[in-house]
C-alpha cells in the first residue's frame, strides 16, 4: 500500500532528511522491496507494510545506526563529555543496540590501542579517522562516509555534518543517543511513553504536544522545541548522502567537494543574498524530489552520481550546479531540486537555509555558456578570490546571478542579461589591468562567444540592432607595414585581436596603446572619439577613403531614432559591450530585422556627414579621409557641415541644398550616428535623399550579397 | 609420478620435506594461508610446483589460475624466469599425461591480448605487481583498457590461487588482500579461490582485518620442521652468519659538514670511501646503504675518486628510469663491484653481499638491509659495519629521513649485537610500531563494481588500497634539448623521461639563472613557464638548465660551461586507447549478423561446458548470447556497416537485404556519437522476455563489452535528438527507434521492436533496480556476475577472432 508521510516535506532539511531516512531503515530493516517518490511536497511510502505496521515496527523493531564520533569532543567518548547516552546504551542489554553496542566498543578499544585517553589532538585525529574506517563494523561505516571524507590531503568534512558529525559546539552523535534514549530504552528495547505520540507526528505530522525541548541544529533552524524522531531521523537521513563512498577517493580538482549533490555556495540567487553570506557560508546542498517510485538501492546509486558535472568539469558551486542538473534530472526522472545553504547566521551555528525549488528543465540556451565554461570557471574563481579588486568581485556576482536566472528561465531577456554581464566583466577586468594581467595569475579576455548567441539574445528592439551593427565593425588596417585587424572592442578594451581559420582570437595588449578610446564619458562622445580614431588609423594606413566592415548594418530608421535621441544609451552600451564579444568573424553577414512600422530615415545633415564616411566607396568615386569633419562636428561647430558639403562638391557629388542649419547637440549627436555602418542599399538611400538626382549613382553592383534575408 | 619425482625433473634436485608436505597436504585440496620460510630455502619453488603438480594430477579442486603478486617489478621478472624455466622442464611430463602445460605470463600494463585473459580454462601462471593485480582486483585495473576490467575481475577473483609474496613490502597491499579473500568467501565466487601469504618476516597483525579475523586454530602455517632442520643445506642458510661491527666512520655535525654540497670535499664521504675500498673484498660485492641520496651521491664520487677503475655503482630514487637501470645491471652482475645505495636496494633485490656498510636506521630497515648480505650463507666471512648517526632529536636534520626515536631504538638493539645472521636477529626482542593504513571495506568493493565513469570520464582512484601513499611532495622533472616548448610539437614526457626529485631541491634549482622550466597548463592547454610549482607536477627543463647528470641522477647543479642534459629517447608514443565508441572487432569480412550470433553461440556454450557452468547460468549465457547482437539490426548500425559502399563498390555487401554484423571496412561510423548496439540488444529482450531469469540475461547482454553495465546515462557530448523522445536517449539509442523483425540462431522469432529506454528512469522495473538487485543477490553477488559476463564476452571475442582468420 502507499503511506502517505505528512510528516516529511522538501523543507525544512530535516524533514527532507528524516523522509530518506524511514526508506533507507524500511528497506533495510522492514521491507526490502518499499519504494518512495515525492507527490508534491509529501513523501509517499510504497511498501508491504500497513500504516499501523510502520508504527508499530520504528517503535518495537527498529534498530538505530551506530553514529558515533570518538574524535570529537562532546562526543561521550572523553572523560569530561556528558556520557549519560553513551554509558545507557553500552550498559544496556536490548538486540535493538547490539550494533550500537558493538560500535561503542570497537571505538573504545581502537581509543585505547592508539593510546587516547584524553581530548583527541589535532596530531590524533586523522589516524584515529582512518583506524575507525578501518575497524568499525560495516553498519558503522555509512555514518563516517556521510560525516568524513579521508583524502590524500587529510580528512575533509561535507557540510552536512558539520566538522565531522559537530555543529558549532553541538555534537550530533551525543545528542542523537540522547534522543534516542528519550524514545527506546537501552536495556529492555521497549519504546518510551512519549514515544509513539512523538512517532505519529513524526511521520504523518499530526500534532501533538509535549515537545522535548532540544536543539536541532542546522537542520531545521526555527524549531526551538524538537520531536526526538525528528532528530534521530534527521542523522538517519544524513547517512543516506554516504552514497559514494568511493567516489571520493578521486583527486579532486580544487575547489570543489567531492560529496553528493554538495557545492560550495553562490551568494546569489536568493532574495537576502549578500556579498557576506558567500564569504561566511560554508557549502549548500541540492536535495532530489523524484516523482516515481523508486527503491532505496537506487536511490543510493543516484546519490553516488550527484557529483554534477558541467562542462566536462566538477561543478563547484550553485550557479554550475543549475547549469548541470538539467542532464542528471532528466535521466533519471528528477523533477526538481531543493536548494539549501549552510551559513553562518548565529555565532557558531551554522543553519540550513532553505534556497528555492529549481525545476529541471532542459535550456539549450545555458549550453550556450559551455565553449566558456573554462574561462568562466577560472576567472569566477579568481574573481572571487579576496585579491580581487571590489569592481571585478561586483561584475563576476553579477554574471553568476544572471546565469543562474537562465538556468531557470531561457528566455531572450535572460540570455541578453548574462551576454551584457560578460561584457561588463570585461569591462571591470580591463578597469584592473594590474590585477588581470598579473603574471602569477593571468585572467584572460573574455573568449569569443559562438555567433548564435546574436540571434538568440535579439530582442527586436532599436538598441539591440544599433549594438550590434557597432560590434560588428571591423576592419584591417596597415599599421607599421603589417596588417592590423582592429574591431571594435579594441577600443574599449585593450585587447590584439587577430583572425586565425575564420575564428576571432583576442589576448590583452603587452602595452596600452591610444587606441583604447573608450573612457566614463557618454556614448555618444566614446562613439565620436572611436569615429576619429579610426580615421586616423586609415589616414595612417593610406587608405583612399573611409572603409568601414560591418557583418551587421544598422537601419536608416534606426539611425534616426539614436539622432533625434528616442534610444536609451545606456542599455545601447551595456549590450555593445556583450555583443563586442562575439566571434565575428564566423557570424554571417545578416541584417536584424525591424517591425517594418518604423520607416523614418535621420533628417537631410545626418545624409550630408553619412556620405564623406559612408564607409565604402559611392558609386565609384571615392570620398577622401576628412578627419576635421568629424572633429568639427563633435565639438558642436556648425563649420563640420560646411566641410561636408565642399567635400562631397569636391568629389563631383552635389548636394541639394547649398547649407543646411544644425544646433550644435544634434551636431554631436550626428557626429557619434556615423560610425553607424550602414548597407551600400541605404548609401544610396542617401544619396537619392539628398544629392541632385543627377549626381545619385547608380547600383553598379547587383549581386553584391549584402543584405541576404535573414 | 610422485611428487619428489616431479620436483626433480622441474628443479634437478629433491624438494625440501616442507615443500613435500605444501604438494600432498593431509587433505587433500587444501592450501594453507601462510608460508614462513626463511629466504633462500625455497618458497617460490615450494608453492609454484606444489601447484604446478596438482595440475599435472589433474586435481580438480586446484585453481585453474596462480597468480603470484610482488612487490615490486624486479621481483616480477626474476619469479617468471624460474616459474618458465621449471614449465619448460616439465612440458615433456604434461604432454605425456595428455595435460595442458600451464603457461606462465607476466601481467603487463598495455592493451596487447594475453592468452591468459583470453583462455580462462586454461591453466596459467600470471605473475604480476600488486599495482597491476590488485587494481585489476579492484575492477580498476591499471594500464588497460577500462571495458576489460570486469573480465580481469572476474579472472583474478574466481578459480584463482593469490600467491603474496615478500610481503613485508606490500604495505597496505596486505590488508586489500586480507579483505578481498574475506569478501570472496562472504559475497561468493562460481569457482573457489585462495590466497597465500609468504614471507620471512610477515606481520600477521596486518592479515587480521575486519573482515579477516584469525581463524580460532590461527592460521594454517608452513614451517621448517625437524627433517628440515637436519638437512645441511637448511642450516648452511638459517646459520648464516654475519658479523657486524659498529663503524669506525661515523656521521656527526663535524664529519657531515658539506656532505649535503655537491663538489665540496666532506670528511666524511672521504673517511668512509676510505674505508669502505680499505675493507672491499676483491672479486665480491660490497654494498653500502645510506639514508639520504645526496650522501650517497658523495661517497659514490669519493670512491670514484679513489677507485676510478673499480666497477663502481650508484642507487637512489633520483635518476630518469632509464638511468637507473642502467645502475642495476652493474648490481645485479657478478664479480668484483662496489654498489652505494640508499634504502632504495632494501626492497627486493635479490643479491647478496659479502661486505655491507650501512647508516643505522630504524630497526626494520636494518633487519632487511641485513638480509641483503650473506643472503645463501655462501661466505664464511661476510661482514657488517654500521655508522652511526650522531642525532640528538628531531630538530637535527642528521636524522631525515626518519624520526630521531626510531634510530635510537635501533641503535640499543644494534649495539647488542655481534652477528646479524637470521638465527640472531630472530632472538631480538622487537614489535613494530602499528602503522594505520585505509583498509578496503566491503561497501567499497560493491560500489567498485560498477565501472561506469562520471560523466567526466573519471575514475575512482583505488590507489591507496594498492600501495602505500608514496611521497607526494615530489615533483617529476624531464628534460629536453629546446628553446622553450612549442603547443604543437612538444609531446608529453615518456615514463623513461621523468625524474622524481623533491619539491625543496626542485626549488634550488628553480633559483638559478640558468633554469628555464616549463610546464603544461591542463585548462588552456598550452605550455607556460612555470610559476612556483606544486607537489606533484611534472616539468620540463631545457637541457641547458641542467641539474641531472646521467651517472649520478639528479643533482641539482645549474651545467658546467656549455654542457647539457641528454634527452632521453623515447620510442613512438602508443596510440590512443579504445574510445566509447569504437568497436575494434567490427572489422572483418562480410558475415550476416545470423552467422555471426550462430557463432557467438557455439563459443559460447564451449566455454560453459569447459568450465563446468552450472545449467541455470549455461541457458542464460546460451539465450544471451542469441540475442547479444540484435541491436547490430538498429539502422544506425546497418548504415554505418553499408554506406562506405554507396560510394566505393570495394565496401558494397554481398547483397541488400541481409542485416550485417560485421563488414569489410572500418570505414562506417554510426552517424549517432557513441551509438552503442547492445544496449538496444537488452532493451529489446526486456521487451520481450518473461521470468525470473529476464534481468539476469539482459544484464549479460548489454555487458557484453564492457561498456553498458549497471547505469544507463546519456553521454555530455551526445547529440540530443529533440523533445520527442522526452528526453529519454543513451549511448545513440533513442527512446522509440525501431529495431526490425529478426529471427535469432535459436528459432526465436523476435516481431519489430519499438525501444523503449523510460528504464533509464528511477522506478519500478528500471535498469538501475534490475542491475542493483544483480549485484546485491546473495547467490550472485558482484564476483559471480562479473565472471557470468565475462564468459559471454569470451566466447564472443573467440567467435570474431575466428571469424577474423576465416574459421567457421
Amino acid at each position: 500500500m502507499t503511506i502517505e508521510l505528512h510528516g516529511c516535506a522538501p523543507t525544512p532539511l530535516a524533514h527532507y532528511l528524516k523522509a530518506l531516512a524511514i526508506l533507507r531503515i524500511v528497506a533495510e530493516q522492514a521491507d526490502p522491496s518499499v519504494r518512495a517518490h515525492w507527490n508534491g511536497d509529501t513523501f509517499a511510502l510504497t511498501t508491504t507494510l500497513s500504516r499501523e505496521d510502520l508504527v508499530q515496527f520504528f517503535l518495537h523493531d527498529y534498530m538505530p545506526a551506530p553514529v558515533v564520533a570518538p574524535w570529537n569532543g562532546g562526543s561521550g567518548f572523553n572523560p569530561k563529555d556528558n556520557k549519560t547516552a553513551i554509558n545507557a546504551i553500552r550498559a544496556g542489554s536490548s538486540p535493538r543496540f547490539s550494533s550500537y553496542r558493538n560500535t561503542i566498543e570497537a571505538a573504545t578499544d581502537l581509543r585505547a590501542d592508539l593510546g587516547i585517553d584524553e581530548k583527541v589532538s589535532s596530531d590524533q585525529k586523522e589516524e584515529l579517522l582512518v583506524a575507525c574506517r578501518s575497524v568499525l563494523p560495516d553498519s558503522a561505516v555509512q555514518w563516517l562516509d556521510a560525516a568524513i571524507i579521508l583524502t590524500s590531503d587529510g580528512p575533509k568534512y561535507p557540510p552536512l555534518l558539520g566538522t565531522g558529525g559537530n555543529d558549532g559546539r553541538l555534537d550530533f552523535t551525543n545528542n542523537y543517543m540522547q534522543r534516542l534514549c528519550d524514545l527506546i530504552d537501552p536495556e529492555s528495547g521497549e519504546p518510551s511513553l512519549v514515544a509513539e505520540s512523538w512517532l505519529r507526528t513524526a511521520l504523518f505530522g499530526t500534532s501533538t504536544d509535549g515537545l522535548g525541548n532540544n536543539v536541532m541544529g542546522q537542520f531545521h533552524p526555527s524549531a526551538a522545541r524538537v520531536n526526538a524522531w525528528d532528530f534521530v531521523l534527521m542523522i538517519e537521513g544524513a547517512i543516506v548522502f554516504a552514497g559514494a563512498a568511493v567516489r571520493k577517493l578521486e583527486s579532486s580538482a580544487p575547489g570543489t567537494l567531492s560529496y553528493p549533490f554538495s557545492v560550495r555556495q553562490s551568494g546569489i540567487g536568493y532574495g537576502t543574498s549578500t556579498q557576506d553570506d558567500e564569504n561566511n557560508s560554508r557549502a549548500e546542498i541540492w536535495v532530489p524530489l523524484w516523482t516515481s517510485a523508486a527503491s532505496f538501492a537506487e536511490l543510493q546509486t543516484l546519490m553516488s552520481e550527484g557529483r554534477a558535472r558541467v562542462a566536462g568539469r566538477p561543478v563547484k558551486n550553485g550557479v554550475d550546479f543549475a547549469r548541470a542538473i538539467a542532464t542528471l534530472g532528466i535521466d533519471r526522472g528528477v523533477d526538481s531540486f531543493q536548494r539549501y545553504g549552510f551559513q553562518v547566521r548565529n555565532g557558531l551555528a551554522y543553519y540550513a537555509t532553505p534556497l528555492g525549488r529549481f525545476e529541471v528543465r532542459k535550456q539549450p540556451q545555458v549550453d550556450l555558456l559551455n565553449p566558456i565554461d573554462r574561462w568562466l570557471d577560472r576567472f569566477i574563481g579568481r574573481a572571487k578570490s579576496a585579491q580581487a579588486p571590489s569592481s571585478v568581485a561586483r561584475a563576476a556576482r553579477n554574471l553568476e546571478a544572471a546565469i543562474l536566472a537562465l538556468t531557470q528561465r531561457s528566455g531572450r531577456r535572460q540570455l541578453q542579461a548574462v551576454l551584457a554581464s560578460l561584457g561588463a566583466c570585461e569591462a571591470a577586468m580591463a578597469t584592473s589591468f594590474g590585477w588581470t594581467t598579473d603574471p602569477r595569475a593571468r585572467t584572460r579576455p573574455v573568449p569569443p562567444l559562438e555567433p548564435q548567441w546574436l540571434t538568440r539574445c535579439d530582442d527586436g528592439t532599436v538598441e539591440y540592432r544599433l549594438a550590434a551593427s557597432l560590434a560588428s565593425l571591423s576592419t584591417k588596417y596597415m599599421l607599421g607595414g603589417k596588417s592590423r585587424l582592429m574591431p571594435l572592442r579594441a577600443h574599449l578594451t585593450p585587447i590584439d585581436a587577430w583572425e586565425k581559420d575564420g575564428h576571432l582570437r583576442a589576448k590583452w595588449v603587452e602595452q596600452l596603446t591610444r587606441d583604447l578610446v573608450w573612457s566614463g564619458a557618454s556614448l555618444q562622445d566614446n562613439l565620436s572619439a572611436v569615429l576619429q580614431r579610426r580615421l586616423l588609423l586609415a589616414t595612417q594606413s593610406g587608405h583612399g577613403h573611409f572603409v568601414a566592415r560591418a557583418k551587421v548594418f544598422a537601419s536608416l530608421s534606426d539611425i534616426a531614432a539614436f539622432v533625434e535621441g528616442r534610444t536609451d544609451d545606456a542599455r545601447l552600451e551595456e549590450l555593445l559591450r556583450g555583443l563586442l564579444l562575439l566571434d565575428w568573424p564566423a557570424v554571417e553577414r545578416q541584417s536584424l530585422q525591424a517591425p517594418s512600422s518604423e520607416k523614418l530615415s535621420p533628417d537631410a545633415s545626418y545624409g550630408v556627414l553619412k556620405l564623406c564616411f559612408a564607409g565604402r566607396a559611392i558609386g565609384d568615386i571615392e570620398i577622401p579621409v576628412t578627419p576635421a569633419i568629424v572633429t568639427n562636428a563633435a565639438a558642436g561647430d556648425r563649420y563640420a557641415m560646411t566641410l561636408a558639403l565642399r567635400r562631397l562638391r569636391a568629389s563631383g557629388l552635389a548636394p541639394a541644398v547649398d547649407a543646411l542649419w544644425v544646433d550644435d547637440a544634434k551636431l554631436r549627436r550626428l557626429a557619434a550616428a556615423l560610425l553607424f555602418p550602414v548597407s551600400r542599399r541605404d548609401v544610396e538611400a542617401l544619396c537619392r535623399s539628398v544629392l541632385r538626382t543627377e549626381d545619385a549613382p547608380t547600383d553598379n553592383h547587383p549581386n553584391e550579397p549584402e543584405q541576404p534575408q535573414a | 609420478m610422485d611428487f619428489r619425482a616431479f620436483f626433480r625433473q622441474a628443479t634437478g634436485h629433491d624438494p625440501y620435506p616442507y615443500q613435500e608436505r605444501l604438494a600432498s597436504p593431509e587433505q587433500p585440496g587444501t592450501w594453507p594461508d601462510l608460508i614462513d620460510i626463511p629466504t633462500g630455502l625455497g618458497k617460490t619453488g615450494a608453492v609454484a610446483l606444489a601447484w604446478l603438480y596438482r595440475q599435472y594430477i589433474g586435481d580438480e579442486s586446484a585453481p585453474t589460475r596462480l597468480i603470484w603478486c610482488l612487490p615490486m617489478r624486479t621481483l616480477v621478472e626474476q619469479t617468471h624466469d624460474v616459474v618458465t624455466h621449471w614449465a619448460s622442464r616439465l612440458a615433456p611430463l604434461f604432454a605425456a599425461a595428455g595435460r595442458p602445460l600451464p603457461t606462465a605470463e607476466i601481467m603487463m600494463g598495455g592493451e596487447q591480448n594475453t592468452s591468459w585473459a583470453s583462455h580462462p580454462e586454461h591453466p596459467a601462471v600470471v605473475i604480476g605487481t600488486q599495482d597491476l593485480l590488485l587494481s585489476r582486483a579492484l575492477m580498476r585495473g591499471y594500464g588497460m583498457s577500462r571495458y576489460a576490467w570486469p573480465m580481469h575481475f572476474a579472472w583474478v577473483h574466481t578459480d584463482a590461487l593469490w600467491v603474496f609474496d615478500e610481503t613485508q613490502l606490500m604495505g597496505v597491499g596486505v590488508e586489500t588482500s586480507a579483505q578481498l579473500d574475506a569478501f570472496r568467501q562472504l559475497l561468493g565466487t562460481a569457482k573457489p579461490s585462495r590466497s597465500i601469504w609468504m614471507s620471512a618476516t610477515l606481520g600477521q597483525r596486518q592479515l587480521e582485518t575486519v573482515d579477516h579475523p584469525q581463524p580460532a586454530a590461527g592460521w594454517q602455517t608452513v614451517r621448517l620442521n625437524d627433517a628440515d632442520h637436519a638437512l645441511a643445506a637448511v642450516q648452511q642458510r638459517t646459520g648464516a652468519s654475519k658479523a657486524i661491527t659498529a663503524s669506525p666512520v661515523t656521521l656527526d655535525k663535524a664529519s657531515g659538514k658539506d656532505v649535503d654540497k655537491r663538489g665540496a670535499k666532506s670528511d666524511y664521504a672521504t673517511q668512509l670511501a676510505e674505508r669502505v675500498v680499505e675493507q672491499h673484498q676483491a672479486g665480491s660485492l660490497t654494498l653500502v646503504i645510506l639514508n639520504r641520496v645526496s650522501r650517497a651521491q658523495a661517497v659514490y664520487q669519493a670512491i670514484r675518486n679513489t677507485v676510478p677503475s673499480q666497477r663502481v655503482a650508484l642507487l637512489h630514487s633520483r635518476f630518469r628510469p632509464v638511468d637507473r637501470r642502467a645502475q642495476y645491471e652493474i648490481l645485479a652482475g657478478e664479480g668484483d663491484r662496489i654498489v652505494v645505495s640508499t634504502q632504495v636496494v632494501e626492497a627486493g633485490v635479490d643479491v647478496s653481499a659479502r661486505t655491507m656498510f650501512t647508516e643505522l636506521a630504524p630497526w626494520s630497515s636494518l633487519v632487511q638491509r641485513f638480509g641483503r648480505c650473506n643472503r645463501y650463507g655462501e661466505f664464511a666471512d661476510a661482514k657488517i659495519e654500521w655508522i652511526d648517526l650522531a642525532v640528538a632529536d628531531d630538530k637535527d636534520e642528521t636524522r631525515l629521513p626518519y624520526e630521531a626515536s626510531d634510530l635510537a631504538t635501533a641503535r640499543t638493539l644494534v649495539s647488542q649485537l655481534t652477528d646479524a645472521g637470521p638465527a640472531a636477529l630472530a632472538e631480538v626482542d622487537y614489535t613494530p610500531p602499528r602503522i594505520i593504513r585505509p583498509v578496503l571495506r566491503r561497501k567499497d568493493l560493491v560500489e567498485l563494481f560498477d565501472t561506469t565513469a562520471d560523466l567526466g570520464g573519471n575514475d575512482l582512484d583505488v590507489s591507496r588500497y594498492v600501495r602505500d601513499e608514496a611521497n607526494d611532495s615530489d615533483v617529476s622533472v624531464f628534460w629536453r634539448d629546446i628553446e622553450k616548448p612549442d603547443n604543437d610539437d612538444t609531446r608529453a614526457p615518456a615514463r623513461d623521461e621523468l625524474c622524481s626529485v623533491t619539491l625543496t631541491a626542485f626549488n634550488n634549482l628553480a633559483k638559478k639563472k640558468t633554469t628555464v622550466a616549463w610546464t603544461f597548463d591542463r585548462v588552456d592547454g598550452e605550455w607556460v613557464e612555470l610559476g612556483r610549482p606544486r607537489p606533484g607536477q611534472t616539468i620540463l627543463l631545457t637541457a641547458v638548465s641542467g641539474g641531472y647528470d646521467a651517472e649520478v641522477g639528479f643533482t641539482g647543479e645549474p651545467p658546467k660551461k656549455g654542457q647539457k642534459v641528454a634527452e632521453v629517447v623515447v620510442p613512438e608514443p602508443p596510440p590512443p586507447p579504445d574510445g566509447l565508441d569504437e568497436d575494434p572487432d567490427s572489422t572483418t569480412r562480410w558475415l550476416s549478423l545470423h552467422d555471426h550470433v550462430a557463432d557467438v553461440v557455439a563459443d559460447t556454450r564451449d566455454v560453459a561446458s569447459a568450465l563446468s557452468v552450472d545449467p541455470v547460468w549455461s541457458r542464460r549465457l546460451e539465450i544471451a548470447a542469441n540475442w547479444h547482437d540484435l541491436g547490430k539490426a538498429h539502422p544506425v548500425f546497418q548504415e554505418m556497416m553499408t554506406g562506405p559502399g554507396e560510394k566505393n563498390e570495394k565496401y558494397r555487401p554481398p547483397d541488400a537485404t541481409t542485416l550485417w554484423a560485421k563488414s569489410n571496412h572500418q570505414l562506417g561510423r554510426t552517424s549517432r556519437r557513441g551509438f552503442r548496439h547492445e544496449l538496444a540488444s537488452a532493451l529489446a529482450f526486456l521487451q520481450h522476455a518473461e521470468g525470473d531469469d529476464v534481468d539476469a540475461i539482459a544484464y549479460l547482454i548489454a555487458a557484453h563489452h564492457g561498456k553498458v553495465r549497471l547505469s544507463i546515462r546519456s553521454l555530455p557530448n551526445e547529440e540530443d535528438p529533440g523533445p520527442q523522445v522526452e528526453g529519454l536517449f543513451a549511448r545513440g539509442v533513442w527512446h522509440g527507434d525501431v529495431l526490425p523483425a529478426v529471427t535469432l540462431p535459436d528459432g526465436t522469432q523476435v516481431p519489430e521492436t519499438t525501444l523503449d529506454l523510460r528504464v533509464m528512469r528511477l522506478g519500478r522495473g528500471s535498469w538501475l533496480e534490475r542491475t542493483l538487485g544483480l549485484r546485491d543477490a546473495p547467490d550472485i553477488g558482484p564476483f559471480r556476475l562479473a565472471w557470468y559476463e565475462s564468459l559471454l564476452r569470451v566466447g564472443d571475442q573467440r567467435a570474431s577472432a575466428r571469424e577474423r582468420q576465416g574459421g567457421q
